[in-house]
């Protein structure tokens, strides 16, 4: 059982207009097990979440706490992150010319194991994993991301939370640019990983829409920077219902 | 079986390698850098005048005529201006050098007749262990001005296929010398090779008769041993008509306070539908000024390709050139420079079509790291004539920091309308996204750099052979070890 | 492989060659490559690979190429000089020779323009001067030889609607001219310039780009010259911050046309775009060389040449330099060239250097490519139902049309169009 606990987390960026906050206080607590849903307008935040626990560098944390069973994640290096089990499945996943798939799945998960894959277990787990996300065999020897569509990354992305078998999985808006199969495919992915390793998740996304295949737990709604309004299930079925018209409203004024 | 081919596609075989040769793993800085004691070298003569030159032939008995176009090519090398392009050669002592150590004075048939701390150098740089392992079909060993070793396999022999030291194979083949040496790379073709020509010792000679294919490389392995040395091998190599070879050659040296020179001329010729494939991974240490002239001269049908590794030395100026002179013959150079703290990469290639329906290409890949500075130069020429001939030029490079320089001059020199002619280069940095993608699967940051500068060069990287391409991955890791911070 | 070998040559020692018959590969003698077929005025062979006779003045860097105001400064040519070594030395004399004028060239202000000024600098005048700087002989003698610059400016936050036509016309083939133009675009004004040179002459022309901050300049400089002028010229432009430029070179004209247009920047955030438009027919030597000094951080450029060649002997060459020096982070940068070459017997050299000092770039990058058709436009138009020699039309007037719309000015769009209209039927395009 472990917990991701974020505090009162205050981030900003520096853009050429200056410093600008853009994490305005967000405060959350994901348990093993449980699934959360993020959802919000764009341009609420809800990535910048997702980036600032990975730890990507482009994000000031300028006060409040990220920690998993009481260690500090802030003071993590990114690798350290992914090592302690963390995962940020990423929205816009990068290409990375020459290293083809195989070597990269390889040596990531040696990395966050501390040893070596056993050779004849791991091809079949990493064959079996891609035939279930119906991702073409072919495409282990492609190299990373390079002239995957758009939802053949989002599918690579998934296939590693799979493999590397993380404790919490941060996924950032996974279900865009997906059609309806695709979305059943990396829904059905995450399930699997959800249940086969007792996986906390925080699920980012503008839509509805993949909540008919990933049930959350919990719903938060994500509104300039903070969490507006938590709830269960039954917040999501409003927000399809109404939009966020309703949180916007107190937000501008 | 079909797993184990699709995994040797892969660039990540490196890490499979590894895995099963853990003595593989754990190497330090520059591990070629020790030296042997140094009787032989510690006596010879320093500086270059006409008396050195004759020297030299007499001792190795040469025809009159040999003698008479090393005096040729001493005269052009005092003549001729130093480059005044390129790489600083400021640093060239010319009188300090020394053109002629003999270390051994006679060569050995088998590794155990070496001199001890001869055959020491070659066991700790494996190249007996290669040869049993029958990874290559021929072996030559070169250690200061002459081979000291040279095997090749019987039933190549048999065949035909001549492989031994240029010296030796003056002797006992006079008719390819006087036809072929100095035909492709004239005299006086530039400073560096008239040089070459009037104080050359050793390198290889190769003849691969009619038909013949040489499905394993042959190797050959230079090594200087010497302070202040200056080793002038020759290497001719002649593929007769729809024939094949691939020819593998590695350099290293010690690591001394001042500079040594290594000035190589290659010549080859490629005969008519023959191939021939030259692989050089280069990693003198970085004391060595490598000013190396390679020119093939290509026959109608014929391919040249030269895969060229320069990962070592103070100074590299190196452009490998293929002359295309028959119809549809081919040109190809994959080149790879990795410029680190102190070393200017100045690399490139040259093509020059002078039949119709000939093609070339040329991709160039450099990294540049810790104030390294990485050029490419290169000039594609299609004469007048050279109808229908194709060329495309790729030049990328990588800077891993701030303080390393790259350069692109590519020459491009068009007298033929109906030609397609294409050169690209980019420059691009290591980026943040990616970094942080990598890291963010766990990798440590100069890992993580490590792995983007491997993804860089797979393209070229996978043209080696396996255990070549190994070694590169390996040079890279330890280039890239402390570029982090 | 054919061996010249001929009675003359033959020299043996023991019966074997020992002389240049040795030599297998054409267009080798004993020295190496020996190119000078193609250079009747030097003996000089190719620089850069392998061949060492070259006696470059510099080390190659652009960063270490002498700039002047100095005539002691440059010696007279021979051709060994890298940035002389495309050069027809020989027809170019009379233009390198620290020479006088002869007959100038009239320079005049086509109309005249609220907030645009015509006035003259001495030698030593402010600002003439301050951003040019002499690159080669050529453009040393010019300069300095011209004891009054025309000086043109348009005042400052100054928005033009018409172009500002500045007609440079020789009046004498064979006769010296030597001239300088300063251009001053002061803050936030918007000016096109369009220099337009007829006529013949040995025009020696010097132009002086001052572009302030905030400014938006076009030059267009086109060269219509008659068939006997010989014309060299350096156009430097330096780019305030936050400023725009654009330089056009558009040459159809003259026997041997040599341009040098350079950029650099006074600060950050400048924008430089250097397009070129080059159509050499039968013994025309048309050569441009542009070079980008990215001295500063932030700014961008992006250069675009492309040309045409047909006719025997008909020449070009372009080399586009690009430095980024140390300084200049953040820089962004892309060059390329394009030649066609539609008929025998034309050469065309093309040499994008990049030097990159600095890693932290947003981007650079060069090409160039050099043929006759892109095939696969030519099936694609074909494939379409369009016969052959319109797709080829389509695809050659496709090629041109790229630079003469980045012009921007209708009237002139027109005429260049009909110029090369007419450069096309020569070859039955």
């Amino acid at each position: 059982m472990s917990t991701l606990e974020i505090k009162d987390l205050h981030v900003s960026i520096e853009t050429e207009q200056g410093v600008k906050e853009i994490l305005k206080g967000v405060t959350l607590t994901i348990n093993s097990g449980e699934i959360h849903a993020i959802m919000g307008p764009n341009g609420s935040g809800k990535s910048t979440l997702a980036s600032t626990i990975a730890g990507h560098p482009r994000y000031n944390v300028t006060s409040g706490t990220i920690t998993m069973d009481g260690e500090n994640v802030l003071d993590m290096a990114v690798d350290e992150r992914a090592r302690a089990g963390l995962f940020l499945a990423m929205q816009y996943p990068v290409e990375v010319p020459g290293v083809t798939m195989t070597n990269f799945l390889r040596t990531a998960k040696t990395a966050i194991d501390g040893e070596a894959p056993k050779l004849r277990t791991w091809a079949k787990d990493v064959r079996s994993a891609m035939e279930k996300l119906k991702i073409d065999a072919d495409f282990a020897n492609r190299n990373v991301n390079e002239g995957f569509s758009g939802g053949e990354k989002k599918r690579v992305e998934i296939l590693q939370l799979e493999l590397f078998k993380p404790k919490f999985a941060v996924l950032d808006e996974t279900d865009s640019g997906l059609d309806i199969d695709a979305l059943r495919v990396v829904s059905d992915g995450v399930n699997r990983a959800q249940e086969s390793n007792d996986m906390g998740t925080l699920l980012i996304t503008h839509y509805t829409r993949i909540l008919n295949y990933i049930k959350p737990d919990y719903v938060h709604v994500f509104v300039d920077g903070r969490v507006a309004e938590q709830g269960g299930p039954e917040l999501a079925d409003e927000l399809e219902a109404n939009g966020y018209d309703r949180f916007l409203a107190p937000a501008q004024a | 079986m079909t797993e184990q081919i699709q995994r040797e596609k892969d660039s990540g075989v490196t890490s499979d390698i590894l895995e099963r040769n853990p003595e593989l793993q754990g190497i330090g800085s520059y591990e070629y850098g020790w030296s042997d004691s140094d009787s032989a070298g510690a006596n010879a003569k320093r500086g270059i005048d006409e008396a050195v030159v004759e020297d030299i032939s007499a001792k190795k008995s040469e025809p009159e005529w040999m003698l008479k176009l090393r005096k040729k090519g001493l005269k052009y090398f005092q003549r001729k201006p130093m480059p005044m392009w390129g790489a600083d050669l400021s640093g060239i002592d010319f009188d300090n050098i020394k053109y002629f150590v003999r270390s051994t004075e006679k060569q050995a048939k088998t590794w155990e007749d070496l001199p001890e701390d001869i055959r020491n150098t070659y066991e700790r740089l494996g190249i007996p262990e290669a040869e049993r392992e029958r990874l290559v079909s021929g072996v030559a060993a070169q250690y200061e001005s002459e081979v000291v070793y040279h095997q090749i396999r019987e039933d190549l022999e048999e065949q035909g296929v001549i492989f031994m030291d240029t010296d030796t194979a003056l002797k006992e083949h006079p008719e390819f010398f006087e036809e072929y040496f100095g035909s492709v790379i004239p005299v006086g073709d530039n400073k560096f090779a008239a040089l070459n020509t009037s104080v050359w010792s050793g390198g290889s000679f190769v003849y691969v008769p009619k038909g013949v294919h040489v499905e394993i490389p042959l190797q050959a392995y230079f090594r200087i041993n010497t302070e202040n040395m200056g080793q002038f091998e020759r290497t001719l190599i002649i593929a007769d008509e729809d024939s094949y070879v691939h020819y593998i050659e590695g350099c290293t040296a010690p690591i001394y306070d001042s500079d040594s020179l290594h000035s190589a001329v290659v010549e080859i010729v490629v005969k008519k539908n023959a191939r021939v494939r030259y692989t050089t991974i280069q990693n003198w240490s970085t004391n060595v000024y490598n000013l190396v002239t390679k020119r093939a001269v290509v026959d109608a049908g014929g391919t040249m390709e030269w895969i060229d590794g320069n990962i070592g030395s103070k100074v590299t100026m190196k452009y490998p050139a293929v002359y295309l002179t028959g119809e549809h013959a081919k040109g190809e150079t994959l080149s790879v420079a990795f410029a680190g703290e102190g070393q200017h990469q100045d690399t490139g290639s040259k093509m020059v079509h002078m039949a119709p329906h000939t093609s070339s290409t040329i991709v160039s890949k450099s990294v540049a790291r810790n104030g390294g500075r990485a050029a490419y130069r290169g000039l594609v020429q299609v004469n007048e004539g050279a109808s229908h001939s194709a060329n495309s030029v790729v030049c990328d490079a990588l800077l891993v920091d701030t303080i390393s320089r790259s350069d692109t001059y590519p020459y491009i020199d068009i007298r033929e309308d109906d030609v397609t002619l294409g050169h690209e280069a980019t420059v691009s940095k290591v980026s943040e996204d990616q970094l942080f993608y990598l890291m963010a699967r766990g990798l440590a940051e100069d890992e993580a750099m490590a792995m983007i500068v491997r993804g860089f060069i797979e393209p070229i990287a996978r043209e080696l052979p396996m255990e070549y391409a190994l070694e590169l991955n390996r040079l890279i890791e330890l280039q890239m070890e402390g570029s982090v911070g | 492989m054919t061996k010249s070998a001929s009675a003359e040559q033959a020299e043996q020692v023991e019966g074997v060659e020992v002389g240049e018959a040795r030599i297998s590969i054409p267009g080798m003698s004993e020295e190496g490559e020996n190119l000078a077929t193609a250079h009747e005025e030097t003996e000089h062979t190719h620089g850069g690979l392998g061949e060492s006779t070259t006696k470059a003045q510099s080390g190659g860097s652009r960063a270490d190429r002498t700039t002047s105001l100095s005539v002691a400064d440059f010696a007279v040519p021979t051709g060994r000089e890298e940035e002389w070594r495309f050069s027809p030395l020989k027809k170019l004399g009379r233009v390198l020779s620290d020479a006088a004028t002869q007959t100038p060239v009239t320079i005049e202000l086509r109309k005249s323009a609220e907030g645009v000024t015509h006035g003259e600098l001495a030698l030593a005048q402010s600002p003439r001067g301050t951003v040019f700087s002499a690159a080669d002989r050529a453009a040393v003698v010019g300069y300095s030889q011209s004891a009054q610059a025309d000086y043109i400016k348009v005042a400052a936050d100054t928005e033009l609607t018409e172009p500002v036509f500045i007609d440079i016309t020789g009046e004498a083939a064979g006769h010296r001219a030597n001239a300088h133009i300063v251009l001053e675009a002061e803050a936030h004004s918007k000016v096109v310039f369009v220099l337009e040179h007829r006529g013949s002459a040995d025009a020696n022309l010097n132009v002086e780009v001052i572009v302030r901050d905030g400014a938006d300049v076009t030059v267009v400089s086109l060269q219509r010259w008659d068939g006997d002028a010989i014309h060299v010229g350096q156009q430097d432009a330096e780019i305030g911050r936050d400023a725009k430029y654009k330089h056009v070179s558009i040459t159809l004209g003259g026997e041997v046309v040599r341009l040098n247009s350079n950029v650099r920047y006074a600060a950050e955030g400048g924008e430089a775009s250097m397009y070129g438009l080059y159509f050499a027919d039968a013994g025309q030597h048309l050569e441009h060389r542009s070079f980008v000094d990215h001295n500063s951080p932030r700014n961008s450029s992006n250069v675009l040449y492309k040309g045409a060649l047909q006719g025997q002997d008909a020449r070009t060459v372009w080399v586009g330099d690009v430095l980024i020096r140390k300084a200049a982070e953040g820089t962004d940068s892309y060059e390329k060239n394009q030649n066609l070459i539609l008929t025998d017997g034309a050469r065309a050299d093309s040499i994008p250097n990049l030097e990159i000092e600095t890693g932290l770039i947003e981007g650079a990058g060069h090409a160039s490519s050099t043929g006759r058709f892109d095939e696969n436009h030519l099936f694609y138009l074909m494939a379409r139902g369009i016969p052959e020699k319109e797709a080829r039309q389509l695809v050659v007037r496709g090629f041109l049309n790229e630079i003469v719309q980045a012009i921007g000015v209708d009237s002139i769009e027109d005429t260049i169009h009909q110029d090369l209209e007419n450069e096309l039927e020569i070859a039955g395009f």
